[in-house]
C-alpha cells in the first residue's frame, strides 16, 4: 500500500476548499482515484489524504492542485504552500491531526474537522479499513494523551488561557459575575469558555443599550447601561476600543467593600494603556492587560512542546504498530474482533473512544454475536490491559451461588462455607469484570451490585467489613433491558447505571461482507487445529453464506465452518460441507422471495423459514431464534398465523 | 532496634520525598501513585510503633523533645495523607514532607532508649494536652506551607511570571481554603491544650505558670493565629495578609520552640 498525505496551506484564515458538496467529493473520487481517500478543511489549509496500490504511481502535489482545481475553481489562487507527506511521516500526521495535536491558523485542534470530514467521506464510501483502522487509532491516542498526560491541560487560545488564570485566582469561575465595559469581539469566544465552565451572570455596561451588536442580543448577556455599579462583578473585561475609558477607583473600592474583599480579576481589552492606571495596586485585585495574556500562551506552548517529545513517542509506536497491522493478514481485526462493515467500524470507534476512561458499558446484541469479544477489546485496550479480565455468566451459576462468587463469603456465613473467601470482583481487582447475561440477575443481587456501582463498595456474603475493589465493570445482555424494566423485571437505578453507553452489536446477518472475513478467519485457525489445508470456499458455499440468515450469528458461523472444515475434500469448502440448513436456505434464496415492505415483514419471514426449517418445533426453533417460546408464541398471535393449522 | 526502625521509618518518608519532588519538577504532571503508597507505608509503620509503644509502655510517645518530635511528625503527616486521599491534590507533599524528614531525623539523633520519665507524664489529662498542642502544631505546619505556596503563587499570578509554580499548584481559593481550615483546627486545639496544660501546671507547680516561656510562648501562638482568625471574619482579611500571617506565626512557632529548648532548659520540667 502506498500512503500520501498533500497539504496546501494559505496565508488566508479561511479555507481555501471551503466545504464540498456531494457531487464535488464525487468528481474528487474519479480524479484521485485512490482505494481510500480523505479530504480535510480547516481555515487557512487543506489536506488529502490517500491510499493507493503499491503499483500506482502516486500523484504529485501539481496533479492534487489540479484536480482540487476543477471542483473548486479558485483553490489555485488561494493556496500558497504546498507539502508532501509519504508513508510513515503521512501516517504520524493524520495520527496526530486525530488525536488533537495539530492546531489550525486560529489556534484550533483539527480534531472537529477531520470528524466531520471522515464521517461525510466514510458515508459516501470513500474510506475504508485502512483509513477507519488509522482513524480509531488516532482516537485512541486522543484519549491516551487526554488521560495519561497534561498536554490538553495547557491551554492556547486566548479565551481559554484566560480561563485557566480565572481558574488559578478563583478555583472554579461557578457562579461568579462577569462585567464587560463596552463590546469587543473576542468577548464572545471568553463567554463561551467561562460558561462552559460554570459561570452564569454575564453583564455588559454599554452607552446605548439600543444599538448593542444584534449577537450579543441574541446570547445570555444582559446589557445595562454603564452607570459605574460594579458591586456584583468577580470578573472585569473592558472592551470599548474606540472610547477613551478609565476604571475609577471608587467604583472598584465599592465593589471590594461589598464583597468582603474578594479576589476581582480585571483584564483590559480595550486600545487605552491606561485603563487600568487607578486600579492596579487595589488590594486582591488581579488586573491585566491583553498583551500580557500571550506571555501566558508562549509558556503553555513550551509546556507542551516538552510533553510532546514523549507523545512523539507513542505516536511513532502507533505508526510502527500500524504498518505492521498493514502487512499483516489482520486487516478486519480490531483488538481480537473480524469486523469490516460500518457497523462495526462504529463499534470500534466507538471502543476506542471509551477504552482508555472508566465508564460502565452495557453490550447488547443478540446471542452469539461476540460481545465477550467486545468487553475483551475494551479491557486490552485500555490502562487496566495488565491485570485481570473477568468474565462471569450470571445466567449459567445458581442465584445462592452466585452472589457468593461474585461478592465473596465470611467463614461460616452458610453451610459449607469452611473457609474466607474473595468474590470475583475482588479477583479482577485494578482489571475489569464482564456481568454476562445480566438480565437473569436476581434482584437482591441488583441491590449489591448497584450499590458497588454507585459507592464502589462491596460486602461479603455474611460480613460487616466493607471492601473497596477497583474494578470496572461491564455488562452484557442478549435480551431488552428497557423491556425488562418497562415489566418491573430489572431495576431501572441499575439499568440507568450499566447503561452510560450502550453498545449494540449488529446481529451476522446485517454485517454484509463480514460473513466472509469470519469465515475465512475461521477456516484459517481450524485448518491449523485439524491438520487440514482447505484454503477457500467455493463460489456457490461464499453464496450460500451470505444468503444465510444466521440466528445462532457468529457461534453458529464457526461451528458451520468447523463442520465444513472436518467434511471438506480437496482443498476448497463446497456447500454440501455445511449443515442442512445452509442447503434449505441456499434452496430457497433461488426462488423468488416474496416482496418485503416492513420490517415485521422481514421478522415475520424470518421466523416463519426457521420454523419450516425445524418442522415448527416450536423448542429448536425458538432456541434457534435466540428468543423465548413465549416470544415466539406471541409473535406467531401478532402475525395472525394459526399455529395448529401449521403444524 | 527502636531507634533501627526509627530510622527504616524516615528512609520511607524520604523515598516518599524524593518522589513528590521529581514529579512537582517533572516537565509532565504525573500522577505517580508510587509517593502516595511510600507516603502510605511510611505512616502506616509510624502509626504501628506508635500504638505498640503506647500498648508496651502504657503511655504516649510524647514524654521528651525527641518523642514528642516524632509524634508531632506522624500527626502532621497524617493529617496531610488524609487531606491528599480526600483532596486529591499531591503538590504540597514536595514541602511538607521535607521539613517532616528533617524534624524526624532531628528526633532520631536526640533519641534515648529508656528514658526516665516523671510520673506526672502518665496522667491521661497530661497526655491530651501533649497530644492537643502536637495536633495544633501539626495543623499550623499545614497552614504555614498552604500559606507559603498560596502566597507565591499570588506574586507568579500578579506578575505574571508563570514558572514551575504556576504550572503544578492548583488554585489560591485551594490553598486559602486548606489553610483557614487548618488555622481555624489547630486554634481549637491550642486552646483545649493550653487549657489542660494551665490545669495540669496547677496541680504539679503550685502556682500559675506566669513564669513558664512555653505558657508565653503559647500564648503569642494562640494570639496570632485568632488575629488570623478574626482578622478573616472582620476586616476581609484574605488573599496575601491571612497568608502571612500564617507564615509569621509559623516561624514564631519554630523560633520560640527553639529558644526555649536552648536557652530555658530549666523551666516546663516535671521531674
Amino acid at each position: 500500500m502506498k500512503i500520501c498525505l498533500y497539504i496546501f496551506t494559505s496565508e488566508k484564515p479561511e479555507s481555501p476548499t471551503s466545504q464540498h458538496s456531494d457531487n464535488q467529493l464525487k468528481s474528487l473520487d474519479s480524479l484521485v482515484a485512490a482505494n481510500e481517500w480523505l479530504l480535510l478543511n480547516y481555515p487557512g489549509g487543506c489536506e488529502l489524504f490517500l491510499i493507493l496500490d503499491e503499483d500506482k504511481k502516486a500523484p504529485t502535489s501539481a496533479e492534487i492542485i489540479k484536480y482540487l482545481t476543477k471542483i473548486h475553481p479558485d483553490f489555485a489562487a488561494e493556496n500558497g504552500n504546498k507539502k508532501e507527506l509519504h508513508a510513515g511521516q503521512a501516517v504520524s500526521h493524520f495520527l496526530k491531526n486525530v488525536a488533537g495535536l495539530n492546531i489550525d491558523a486560529t489556534g484550533k485542534w483539527f480534531l472537529e474537522p477531520i470528524r466531520d470530514a471522515f464521517e461525510q467521506a466514510s458515508e459516501a464510501g470513500y474510506t475504508g479499513p485502512v483509513l477507519h483502522h488509522l482513524f480509531q487509532k488516532g482516537i485512541w491516542l486522543h484519549e491516551k494523551i487526554r488521560m495519561e498526560s497534561s498536554f490538553f491541560k495547557f491551554a492556547i487560545h486566548q479565551a481559554a488561557v484566560l480561563r485557566e488564570l480565572a481558574g488559578k485566582i478563583f478555583g472554579s469561575v461557578k457562579n461568579k459575575s462577569v462585567h464587560f465595559i463596552g463590546w469587543h469581539e473576542d468577548f464572545q469566544q471568553i463567554v463561551t469558555e467561562l460558561e462552559s465552565d460554570g459561570a452564569h451572570d454575564f453583564v455588559l455596561h454599554c452607552g446605548d443599550v439600543q444599538s448593542i451588536d444584534p449577537r450579543v442580543k441574541q446570547s445570555n448577556i444582559s446589557p445595562v447601561k454603564l452607570n459605574g455599579n460594579l458591586e456584583t462583578a468577580d470578573l472585569i473585561f473592558i472592551g470599548a476600543p474606540q472610547m477613551k475609558f478609565q476604571l475609577q477607583k471608587a467604583a472598584i473600592n465599592r465593589r471590594m467593600a461589598a464583597q468582603n474583599n474578594s479576589r476581582l480579576l480585571i483584564c483590559n481589552y480595550s486600545n487605552d494603556t491606561d485603563a487600568l492606571q487607578n486600579v492596579k495596586r487595589i488590594y486582591n485585585v488581579f488586573s491585566y492587560e491583553k498583551s500580557e495574556l500571550s506571555r501566558l500562551i508562549d509558556h503553555n506552548k513550551s509546556s507542551r512542546k516538552a510533553i510532546l517529545q514523549e507523545i512523539e513517542l507513542w505516536i511513532n509506536e502507533e505508526s510502527q504498530n500500524f504498518f505492521q497491522w498493514l502487512d499483516s493478514d489482520k486487516r478486519f481485526n480490531f483488538a481480537g474482533m473480524i469486523g469490516a462493515s460500518r457497523e462495526m467500524q462504529r463499534i470500534f470507534e466507538l471502543i476506542s473512544r471509551v477504552a482508555r476512561t472508566n465508564i460502565t458499558i452495557l453490550i447488547d446484541g443478540e446471542s452469539g454475536t461476540g460481545k465477550e469479544l467486545v468487553a475483551r477489546a475494551v479491557h486490552k485496550l485500555s490502562q487496566r490491559a495488565d491485570k485481570p479480565f473477568i468474565a462471569v455468566n450470571c445466567g449459567a451459576i445458581p442465584e445462592n451461588l452466585l452472589e457468593s462468587e461474585l461478592f465473596g463469603h465470611e467463614k461460616g456465613a452458610f453451610t459449607g462455607a469452611e473457609f474466607k473467601k474473595s468474590g470475583l470482583i475482588e479477583a479482577a481487582e485494578g482489571g475489569t469484570i464482564l456481568l454476562d447475561e445480566i438480565a437473569e440477575l436476581q434482584p437482591n443481587l441488583q441491590v449489591k451490585l448497584l450499590r458497588f456501582l454507585q459507592e464502589g463498595e462491596i460486602k461479603h456474603v455474611g460480613g460487616t467489613e466493607i471492601h473497596h475493589p477497583d474494578v470496572r465493570v461491564l455488562a452484557a445482555t442478549n435480551k431488552s433491558l428497557a423491556d425488562l424494566v418497562e415489566k418491573d423485571l430489572f431495576r431501572r437505578d441499575l439499568y440507568y447505571r450499566l447503561n452510560v453507553l450502550q453498545l449494540t452489536l449488529p446481529p451476522l446477518r446485517n454485517r454484509g461482507d463480514d460473513i466472509l472475513h469470519i469465515a475465512q478467519y475461521f477456516l484459517q485457525r481450524i485448518n491449523t487445529d485439524f491438520q487440514k489445508e482447505v484454503y477457500e470456499f467455493s463460489p456457490e458455499a461464499k453464496i450460500a453464506l451470505q444468503a444465510y440468515s444466521w440466528p445462532g450469528n457468529v457461534r453458529e458461523l464457526e461451528n458451520a465452518i468447523e463442520r465444513a472444515c472436518a467434511l471438506a475434500v480437496g482443498k476448497s469448502i463446497s456447500i454440501y460441507d455445511f449443515p442442512p440448513a445452509l442447503h434449505a436456505q441456499n434452496n430457497k434464496t433461488i426462488s423468488t422471495e416474496p416482496e418485503l415492505h416492513t420490517l415485521k415483514d422481514a421478522e415475520k419471514q424470518h421466523i416463519m423459514k426457521i420454523l419450516d426449517l425445524y418442522n415448527w418445533n416450536y423448542e429448536e426453533a425458538s432456541k434457534a431464534l435466540a428468543i423465548g417460546r413465549t416470544t415466539l408464541w406471541r409473535k406467531l398471535r401478532e402475525y395472525g398465523v394459526d399455529q395448529k393449522e401449521n403444524q | 532496634m527502636s531507634l533501627l526502625l526509627h530510622w527504616i521509618i524516615w528512609a520511607i518518608y524520604a523515598g516518599a520525598t524524593l518522589f513528590y519532588w521529581r514529579d512537582f519538577i517533572g516537565a509532565e504532571r504525573k500522577d505517580n501513585k508510587l509517593k502516595l503508597n511510600l507516603l502510605t507505608a511510611a505512616v502506616i509503620l509510624h502509626l504501628v510503633f506508635f500504638i505498640y509503644f503506647l500498648s508496651t509502655e502504657g503511655r504516649l510517645y510524647i514524654a521528651n523533645v525527641s518523642e514528642a518530635m516524632n509524634s508531632f511528625v506522624l500527626f502532621t503527616a497524617l493529617i496531610y495523607w488524609l487531606l491528599e486521599k480526600r483532596l486529591r491534590e499531591p503538590s504540597m507533599g514536595a514541602f511538607i514532607l521535607p521539613i517532616l524528614l528533617v524534624l524526624l531525623a532531628i528526633s532520631n539523633f536526640l533519641f534515648v532508649a529508656n528514658p526516665k520519665i516523671a510520673e506526672v507524664l502518665h496522667d491521661f489529662k497530661f497526655e491530651i494536652h501533649v497530644l492537643c498542642m502536637l495536633l495544633s502544631y501539626g495543623a499550623f505546619t499545614l497552614s504555614f506551607i498552604a500559606s507559603l505556596l498560596q502566597y507565591h503563587l499570588e506574586r507568579e499570578l500578579k506578575k505574571l511570571t508563570m514558572g514551575v509554580f504556576y504550572t503544578r499548584l492548583p488554585s489560591l481559593t485551594f490553598f486559602e481554603r486548606i489553610s483557614n481550615a487548618a488555622v481555624d483546627s489547630g486554634l481549637v486545639f491550642a486552646i483545649i491544650g493550653l487549657g489542660l496544660g494551665i490545669y495540669g501546671a496547677n496541680l504539679v507547680w503550685d502556682n500559675l505558670m506566669t513564669s513558664d516561656a512555653k505558657f508565653s510562648s503559647v500564648l503569642i501562638i494562640i494570639a496570632i493565629y485568632g488575629f488570623h482568625f478574626i482578622s478573616r471574619r472582620l476586616l476581609g482579611w484574605q488573599g496575601d495578609r491571612a497568608a502571612l500571617i500564617s507564615i509569621i506565626g509559623f516561624i514564631w512557632i519554630l523560633f520560640s520552640f527553639l529558644v526555649i529548648s536552648l536557652v530555658f532548659t530549666t523551666q516546663h520540667q516535671f521531674g
